[in-house]
């Protein structure tokens, strides 16, 4: 092996890492990575989500960054946006307090980095952030109203679900009077979780999406 | 030297492979430490700016000027973000599928735009052996189509459509191949779905599940699909409907019929089809006291309904019904039973006695007169025979006029209404009681800085003391932004706030955030590859350095759409900054070369020994060969033939929007003919040119300059009739038209004018034996008297004066012109043939009425009409004594081309000897 680098072949090899460094001396820094229903979404959207943990619902715990599930994201937030009718405001407030939320979470010092090195200012971030909370109430404004939970649904998840998780805890298992509200909550989630997961599968069928592999 | 690169040879291949191995995976590993360290990633991202920007359009770099469509320019910052929304921008264009941006140098940053350019389909084609009609294939799929844009996603979707269209008519697991032409000077393509095989089963057996109430042979008898056919899905399902139908007429209106297993024989190719049959309730409807049709009624309970709402929703239908015809104090009363399983809809009706309408009146107007009101609400006079306001329209009207107060500003506006009884009569009293009006008090603009109060208010439909009615507000809002727009301002917002300031008194305050004013930095032309780049030019409206006007750049789309060689024009405005733009115009060329052949009919009254009546119908044969966008100029050469048995003709035509650089329409025609005339037939050889200018889309003036040679043949009349000297006849002569048009339809006037003055002055130029001056004028006028009855009046008048010619005198007579003679034979005839000679004088008047014969058929029309006029030898022998008189009636039948019509002429003057009753059947109206 060692000998191949020797002499002549040295200096093909430089010659050879000079030739092939010109080919390869460019990155590409953005492209589209989907179009959804017309609208592009872009290697730096992606970007934005992941860094800044866009994809995580309220109340979620931000998860790892995966590429993936911000595209996903992006792609379930492009459909509601091209393809749904319902009128939802937005108000500068909201969007001021999620940044001044997610400023307080990552730290004001790691937040200027994250948007330095995005390029991203204030009013471009919140371009993003508006967005996040357009969807959110959409879902939100769909599915919240209607949902009803049965006490039996209530007895089974604490029975099934919630003593277990305690356990495994090792927390207190308080009684179901003590917590029902608290189980409601989690029961709500879920249904909405799955009503929303059903509802977007249906819109994914319709819309005409093109992703860049 | 020879030796070392002797031995270079020996060992590059090797060497260079290793280093670019080891290089790569060098950067590939920097590369994703390099991701994941933020912190290392372009510490200076916002201190470097874009040195350079190269384009790469599908793996060509381009010329300078193509980097002008980038949002990005060389000198600004360079920053992530910025790049992603060139991208978005870029791809907005709708002229690139892909988009990837490629950076080097960290300080002075390089840009590297590698674009794909969209592809347009221009063909879809399919190859197969298949019973298949290739139009059923390309109306199921949607993903691609036509005129629409390419993608490798599409295709597949498309492919996915294409094998559910198979399947549906009955060929399963299809193969399917794919061939993709693409023209790369047009980015079109051409896809052609070569079905290379399929499989077909056939039906082995069909059984029946449920309470199928008749005997199994009775259902398959109404199904096309039989045991031992093919099984296509797309007939069972039409095979379902078909029984569902059979068992809707035994009153199981919302009987289920559906597959409910397809149990496929991969072996022996066949199916078994397994239908499940659930008639549900019989539903039997008892109506008494008038004659209803149960079409009205059924529907309403094919679907399982609240029973109560169905009830409701037949009465309404069925006091809808009888108070059209009449029977306006009509009641109905309902009633639902249940036996076994049978549901009885009972309808006890009270028609009442049948009442005419004879007046509407309004009482407590104060804002509207009664006659004010009537006409805003469409409702006409009353004139006898005709039909009028119907019974139900009658109980519609105190909703009408609720919602017609509301947008006068009127929210809390009242309506009674009764009836005052007279015999069969009935008089509709409206006792209206109007309310409050809301008005505007106040009116103002705050934020406008760029345009004053009075020009704003110019653009808005409310003033202050108006009406006040908030949907109206909402249009004023869009009425701003619009002007806005067209001030060439972009990103301006705009808001109404309405505050009440006393009763019934709003202020109204628009609140507006001007945006700024946009420059068009740069205009960018895409997409013509045949069309040269001057034609599209002159075309804009808006010039570099210019406001983006948003009008201007409509009205430059939509001249580019006249020119009629593009099958789409897309003006997009790529904004570089808050105040310059550049404009990006992609046109998308359509097809060059178009070949027309049509047969029709011809119809000229003469006598002929086919005919049974005056005029005759002939086979008329055109084909035409269109080349368009000539020398990307936006010209069409043609060549047009016409055969019929009374007419040969061939022209070549070139027309081009504009002449010598002026925007003239320009029409260059040469044309050899041959056409039997009554009184003598002739070849003719000719060239002309027309310039056409429009000065609205009402007036337009032509001028022609023409040159003719006419040889007469097989002359009926005296030879003392033509210059016989002039043999040929020659004619040059330069002629001009001016029209005024303001029909509401071209072919089926009912309301307008169209006015027409032609002068032609033949000058013997170029030893040509023509020297007459000619005067055509024309006025036709269309008044709508009330709905679908309409007087209409043609006036003509022709004078000529020097030598002129048989074939360039009037002629008169015919469906078109003076239906009281067949064709050209009103006017002077020769002595001793009798064969029409035309004149120096014409003067025609048609009056016409015409008026419906049936409600149920809207474009049948009867016609009523008389016709005076003549022509005569000189214009000194002009004389109204000597006009003719026609009267007349017909029937017309309105296509989109004019209406057919069957007329009977009667000739109040006709000579002893003459028809004095004539039959016209023809196309058009009288012109």
């Amino acid at each position: 092996m060692i000998k191949i680098f020797k002499g002549r072949n040295a200096i093909c090899l430089i010659l050879g890492l000079i030739v092939f460094k010109g080919f390869l001396k460019g990155e590409i820094v953005d492209r589209i990575v989907s179009v959804v229903n017309g609208e592009v979404i872009t290697l730096l959207d992606v970007k934005v989500v992941q860094r800044f943990s866009l994809f995580t619902e309220e109340g979620n715990e931000p998860s790892e960054d995966t590429y993936q599930e911000s595209l996903e994201y992006l792609i379930n937030l492009k459909i509601v946006m091209t393809m749904v009718a319902e009128k939802v405001v937005v108000s500068n407030e909201e969007v001021d307090s999620l940044f001044q939320k997610i400023t307080m979470e990552i730290g004001l010092e790691e937040m200027e980095k994250r948007m330095f090195e995005l390029g991203l200012d204030e009013e471009a971030l919140k371009l993003y952030l508006r967005e996040k909370i357009f969807y959110e109430k959409i879902i939100s404004q769909r599915f919240s109203g209607g949902i009803r939970i049965a006490l039996s649904e209530l007895e089974d998840y604490y029975r099934e679900k919630y003593i277990p998780q305690r356990k495994e805890l090792d927390l207190e298992v308080l009684p179901l009077v003590d917590v029902l509200d608290e189980v409601e909550a989690l029961i709500r989630k879920d249904k909405i979780s799955k009503l929303k997961a059903e509802w977007l599968a249906i819109l994914r069928k319709q819309a005409d999406i093109m992703v860049n592999k | 030297m020879s030796r070392f690169i002797r031995g270079f040879e020996k060992i590059s291949l090797i060497s260079l492979l290793l280093s670019s191995i080891l290089l790569s995976i060098i950067i590939f590993f920097a590369d994703d430490f390099y991701g994941s360290s933020p912190g290392c990633e372009n510490k200076d991202v916002n201190l470097t700016h874009v040195h350079k920007i190269v384009v790469v359009m599908d793996g060509v770099q381009k010329e300078e000027d193509t980097k002008q469509i980038i949002p990005l320019k060389e000198g600004e910052p360079f920053s992530p973000y910025r790049v992603s929304q060139s991208i978005k921008q870029l791809f907005k264009t709708g002229l690139f599928s892909d988009i990837k941006v490629q950076k080097e140098g960290e300080r002075e940053v390089r840009l590297t735009y590698i674009l794909s350019r969209n592809f347009f389909v221009r063909k879809i084609s399919f190859l197969t052996s298949l019973k298949v009609s290739p139009e059923s294939l390309k109306r199921g799929i949607s993903s691609l189509r036509e005129g629409g844009s390419f993608s490798e996603h599409k295709l597949k979707r498309a492919t996915e459509e294409l094998v559910k269209v198979l399947n549906e008519q009955g060929y399963f697991d299809p193969k399917i191949d794919t061939l993709v032409n693409k023209d790369h000077q047009a980015f079109t393509l051409d896809i052609v779905f070569n079905i290379l095989f399929a499989k077909v089963f056939a039906v082995e057996k069909i059984f029946f599940s449920g309470e199928i109430l008749v005997r199994e042979e009775e259902l398959k008898r109404k199904m096309e699909t039989r045991e031992g056919s093919s099984y296509v899905p797309s007939v069972v399902e039409e095979d379902l409907q078909r029984l569902r139908d059979f068992y809707n007429e035994m009153n199981f209106r919302r009987a289920e019929i559906r597959k409910e297993k397809v149990e496929f024989d991969e072996e022996a190719s066949t199916v078994i089809l397994n239908l499940r049959v659930i008639p549900h309730e019989k539903i039997e409807f008892i109506i008494s006291g008038a004659e209803i049709p149960l079409n009205l009624l059924a529907p309403i309970w094919e679907e399982r309904i609240f029973e109560e709402w169905g009830l409701d929703e037949g009465e309404a239908k069925i006091i809808n019904y009888l108070r059209k015809k009449g029977y306006l104090f009509v009641r109905v009363e309902s009633s639902l039973e249940r036996k076994e399983q049978t549901i009885y809809v009972r309808y006890k009706i009270s028609k009442g006695d049948k009442y005419v309408i004879e007046d509407i009146v309004f009482e407590g107007l104060e804002y509207f007169s009664a006659s004010d009101l009537k006409e805003l609400l469409g409702i006409k006079k009353k004139i006898p025979f005709f039909s009028w306001i119907d019974g139900a329209r009658v109980f519609e009207l105190p909703g009408e006029i609720v919602a017609f107060y509301k947008t006068r500003g009127f929210p809390g506006a009242r309506v009674n209404m009764r009836f005052e009884k007279e015999k069969k009569g009935v008089r509709v009293i409206y006792s209206i009681h109007e309310g409050l009006q809301q008005k505007i008090g106040k009116l103002k603009f705050e934020g406008a800085k760029l345009f004053t109060s009075t020009k704003l208010l110019e653009q808005i439909n409310s003033v202050e003391g108006g009406p006040f009615f908030q949907p109206e507000i909402e249009k004023d809002v869009g009425r701003l932004e619009n002007f806005y727009l067209n001030q060439g301002l972009r990103g301006s917002n705009i808001k109404a706030r309405v505050e009440e300031v006393g009763e019934g008194v709003y202020s109204v305050t628009f609140d507006i955030r001007e945006g700024n004013r946009v420059k068009v930095e740069k205009i960018i032309v895409m997409g013509n590859s045949v069309t040269r780049k001057g034609t599209i030019l002159k075309e804009l409206r808006v010039k570099e350095g210019d406001y983006a006007f948003q009008d201007l750049i409509r009205e430059t789309k939509r001249r580019l759409e006249n020119l009629g060689v593009f099958e789409e024009v897309k003006i997009e405005e790529i904004l570089l900054s808050s105040e310059r733009e550049n404009l990006i115009i992609q046109v998308r060329e359509g097809k060059r070369n178009y070949a027309s052949l049509g047969v029709g009919l011809e119809t000229k009254n003469e006598p002929q020994v086919l005919s049974f009546w005056n005029n005759v119908i002939r086979p008329r044969l055109t084909a035409e060969l269109i080349r368009s966008n000539s020398f990307g100029r936006a010209s069409n050469l043609s060549l047009i033939a016409q055969v019929s048995l009374k007419e040969k003709r061939g022209v070549v035509s070139f027309e081009q929007p504009y002449f010598f650089g002026l925007p003239l329409q320009t029409f260059l025609n040469a044309w050899i003919e041959r056409e039997e005339r009554k009184s003598y037939s002739y070849d003719r050889r000719g060239i002309s040119m027309t310039t056409i200018k429009s000065f609205s889309k009402d007036i337009r003036l032509f001028s022609t300059l023409r040159y003719t040679s006419t040889t007469l043949l097989d002359l009926r009349i005296k030879e003392s009739e033509i210059d016989r000297q002039h043999f040929p006849f020659s004619t040059s002569s330069i002629s001009g038209s001016f029209i005024w048009d303001t029909r509401d339809d071209p072919f089926n006037p009912q309301i307008g004018s169209f006015f027409s003055s032609n002068v032609e002055w033949a000058y013997p130029l170029f030893q040509t034996e023509s020297n007459y001056l000619k005067i055509f004028l024309k006025y036709q006028n269309y008044i709508s008297l009330f709905s679908r009855v309409t007087l209409s009046s043609t006036a003509r008048l022709g004078l000529g004066r020097g030598r002129m010619p048989i074939h360039e005198r009037f002629f008169a007579g015919g469906s078109h012109s003076f239906r009281g003679n067949n064709f050209d034979e009103l006017g002077p005839r020769d002595p001793d043939s009798l064969k029409p000679i035309g004149g120096k004088s014409l003067c025609l008047i048609n009056l016409e009425f015409t008026f419906p014969i049936l409600s149920a058929y809207r474009d049948l029309l009867g016609a009523v009409f008389y016709d005076k006029g003549n022509v005569f030898a000189k214009r000194k022998d002009f004389s109204f004594k000597a006009l003719h008189d026609a009267l007349g009636f017909g029937l017309r039948y309105r296509t989109p081309l004019g209406p057919i019509r069957l007329e009977l002429g009667w000739n109040l003057d006709a000579p002893k000897g003459e028809d004095r009753i004539l039959v016209f059947v023809t196309l058009g109206n009288v012109f």
